[in-house]
């Protein structure tokens, strides 16, 4: 399945403070320029690209959550030139990052001041396929065939965004399959029982030994989407000093003993 | 059960304010997608003006608490489908900075008709309607709803409100927008 990395480099976003608002405290955050992404498509393809336009009214609220409804345009160059949206909209705890408490004012929002790891939905559009010969859509549908799947699948994306005094700036996503998470997430958690490891242990060695019996179990056709995800399960880890059972909600699963589903051929 | 009355309710429509958005020129084309045809169109924030038509700096005649709106956009976008059905349905989020300093967040629907075949022959390329010199004007109406924490302006918070809009097309393309803005009382 389709999966890739966006970067969003150092004051990328741009957050502007709309203020105290019914329910909590409002922020329009922009996506400007030199925000790149990178990965690969269902069929293996690099895929490489950046963001092109993107906005969002974060709503900080007075319970202590972060609700996100971000519209991004993205606007890829590698396998081939082609544009599509995404809609990133979901809710983030913000007590783990010491906020359970109302924003009042430009004082308290400057203490957001830590990074905020987050896992969130986002849903994309993109154009059919080869449909129209010509128009003003021609080229939209023309190289549209290696994002379809987009189109067709429920994503996740997963990262973090850095937060300076309260000011959304940058950050890192990894945006996957909820399809391709679950079968790495189930693979991870069976092989974890088997070998009855524990990652508070932040064995990395350990963590690479797993990873490479994955790879084996599962091909090379996914490799690297599944390696995307147990990295990012190793450095959130790493960095948190959360347990395996603290952390396995975050994809939400069901961990259980029966079989991982078969792989699709995407 | 109360009998069916025999006059409307009262209602009333209170002039806010106008504003006018230039639109970048080059819309971002997602594609054909199940509804119809999907692009993006962002506003150019620097020409895109906040005002008020009457150039008045209150609400004269409809009480106190009606200050005037005068400022620019500093942030406007658009996920607009033209529906199979001629029917384009505008996703809008907006930020507005008044003259005053104030911040006004907003975002609304937006639905316009453009008329009967208008989709096919677009989504075609063979619908090139109006021109630099003559735009083809169409009507949009909007239903926003606002935000800010500015207590000047919160009667743009406890208010519903209606925009009645132009849309100047230029080969079938958006490139201006134009609103009066109204609260609904």
């Amino acid at each position: 399945m389709i999966y890739f990395r966006i970067t969003i480099g150092a004051n990328h976003l741009t957050t502007v403070p709309i203020g105290v608002v019914t329910g909590g405290y409002r922020l329009q955050v922009t996506y400007g320029d030199g925000i790149t992404f990178d990965g690969f498509t269902s069929d293996g393809d690099k895929l490489s690209g950046k963001v092109i336009a993107g906005t969002d009214l974060v709503l900080l609220r007075d319970d202590g959550v972060a609700v996100f409804d971000a519209k991004i345009t993205f606007q890829a160059q590698e396998p081939k030139s082609h544009t599509f949206d995404g809609e990133l909209r979901g809710r983030v705890d913000l007590k783990p990052i010491g906020f359970s408490n109302r924003i009042r004012n430009k004082t308290d929002l400057e203490k957001l001041d830590k990074p905020l790891f987050v896992t969130l939905p986002i849903q994309f559009e993109t154009a059919y396929p080869n449909v129209l010969p010509g128009g003003p859509f021609a080229e939209a549908s023309q190289n549209a065939r290696p994002f379809a799947d987009l189109a067709r699948h429920q994503f996740l994306a997963i990262g973090q965004f850095d937060i300076d005094r309260g000011q959304i700036r940058g950050g890192e996503l990894t945006i996957m399959s909820v399809g391709d998470l679950a079968v790495a997430d189930r693979l991870l958690g069976q092989l974890l029982d088997k070998d009855g490891l524990d990652l508070v242990g932040k064995d990395v060695e350990q963590l690479i030994q797993i990873e490479e019996k994955l790879v084996r179990a599962l091909g090379n056709d996914r490799k690297d989407a599944l390696l995307a995800a147990l990295n990012k399960v190793r450095e959130l880890l790493a960095g948190s000093g959360v347990s395996w059972d603290e952390f396995r909600p975050m994809f939400g699963r069901i961990h259980d003993s029966s079989p991982p589903p078969p792989l699709s051929t995407h | 059960m109360a009998a069916p009355r025999g006059y409307f309710l009262d209602r009333a429509l209170l002039y806010l304010f106008s504003y006018n958005t230039e639109i970048e020129h080059r819309t971002q084309k997602i594609g054909i997608v199940p509804e119809g045809a999907r692009y993006n169109e962002s506003a150019r924030v620097g020409d895109s003006r906040v005002y008020n038509v009457f150039r008045e700096k209150s609400q004269g005649g409809l009480g106190p608490g009606f200050k005037a709106v005068t400022g620019r956009l500093i942030a406007g976008f658009d996920r607009a489908l033209y529906r199979s059905d001629d029917v384009i349905v505008g996703d809008v989020q907006a930020t507005i900075e008044t003259d005053d300093g104030e911040l006004i967040g907003t975002r609304y629907r937006a639905t316009a008709y453009l008329r009967p075949g208008g989709y096919a022959a677009y989504v075609a390329g063979i619908d090139r309607a109006g021109t630099e010199n003559v735009p083809v004007q169409a009507p949009i109406v909007i239903t926003p709803s606002f935000e800010t924490q500015a207590s000047a302006y919160q009667f743009l918070v406890t208010h519903r409100c209606v925009g009645f809009g132009r849309a100047d097309v230029i080969k079938s393309e958006i490139r201006r927008l134009s609103y009066d803005i109204y609260a609904m009382t």
